[in-house]
């Protein structure tokens, strides 16, 4: 496994690469993205997010798509960091249920790993709003890539 | 007096100022049919949409398909109504470019008295498909 071939880092080393990352991509600016827990054996990562009010719809609620892109950033970072950032895994499919109505401003993401293979990867999430009450859930697949085949 | 949903919709969504998702991603309606419940439209994504690999992070991607989705089940109701969303599921099918004029279509396939059913495709110009997704969503009515 790449796993073996790269030294692990800590916990709190791994949220603070990914804290001071110069690198970060537009998507995560846009959604006002924040890493703020990684449990690496637990294949597990909480995100927070500063919800733009640009992604409300007519309610003046963010609008579906848009809470699935947090869902779908938490993932996908789940994947990278699980398989300790020698792969991506773009997605192929995503489900998500909206439970209630997510208003602009705080809320946060918790994703997980439910099976990392060499061919597929499983994982869910829950996107909860300010007060902590579940907004969405998630499930996806994904094919886990080397970072230097992309591309 | 009769609704004209036709002259409603059209109004909506070619006079009024858009609501800021819809206008984020870049929409512009090409055509519907209220009758048969689908509606066709353009959307290009900004650069703000990127992910690490320089394509659109999938949520944006479901995010135009939950535009005309949510449309056609909402133009497939009698008088003004919106529909939304309880579930969804987007299968990415290629990468979507950024930047580029992309095509949305959204059809609602059952229009049901508690549940609506819809379905939508995303495509490059030349017809290449990029996303496609299904969902069901709630009818309901709205006072204007």
């Amino acid at each position: 496994m790449a796993d073996d071939e790269k030294p692990r880092v800590s916990d709190a080393e791994m949220l603070a690469r990914f804290q001071n990352s110069k690198k970060r991509p537009p998507c995560s600016d846009t959604l006002g993205m924040r890493l703020a827990e990684v449990d690496q054996d637990a294949q597990r990562i909480r995100m927070d997010f500063d919800v733009s009010p640009s992604f409300a719809n007519p309610t003046g609620a963010i609008q579906g798509g848009f809470i699935s892109a947090l869902l779908d950033e938490a993932m996908s970072t789940c994947v990278i960091i699980a398989s300790n950032i020698t792969m991506t895994a773009p997605t192929l499919e995503m489900k998500t249920s909206y439970l209630r109505r997510l208003m602009p401003g705080k809320a946060s993401v918790e994703a997980r790993i439910l099976k990392l293979g060499k061919s597929a990867a499983f994982m869910e999430a829950e996107c909860f709003d300010a007060d902590c009450k579940l907004v969405a859930k998630a499930t996806a697949t994904a094919i886990p890539m080397l970072f230097k085949r992309l591309g | 007096m009769i609704f004209d949903k036709r002259a409603f919709w059209q109004d909506l969504l070619t006079n009024k100022t858009p609501p800021r998702a819809t206008a984020f991603l870049g929409f512009e309606l090409i055509a519907f049919d209220p009758d048969a419940g689908w509606v066709e439209a353009a959307f290009t994504l900004p650069e703000q949409a990127t992910n690490p690999g320089g394509d659109a992070q999938g949520g944006f991607v479901s995010a135009m398909l939950d535009e005309v989705m949510s449309l056609a089940g909402s133009i497939a109701q009698d008088g003004p109504a919106m529909s939304p969303t309880l579930q969804m599921t987007t299968s990415y099918l290629r990468p979507v470019p950024i930047g580029e004029r992309l095509l949305g279509r959204g059809e609602c396939v059952r229009r049901g008295r508690a549940a609506l059913f819809t379905r939508g495709e995303l495509t490059r110009e030349d017809g290449t498909l990029l996303a496609q997704a299904t969902a069901s969503c709630i009818p309901r009515p709205m006072q204007y």
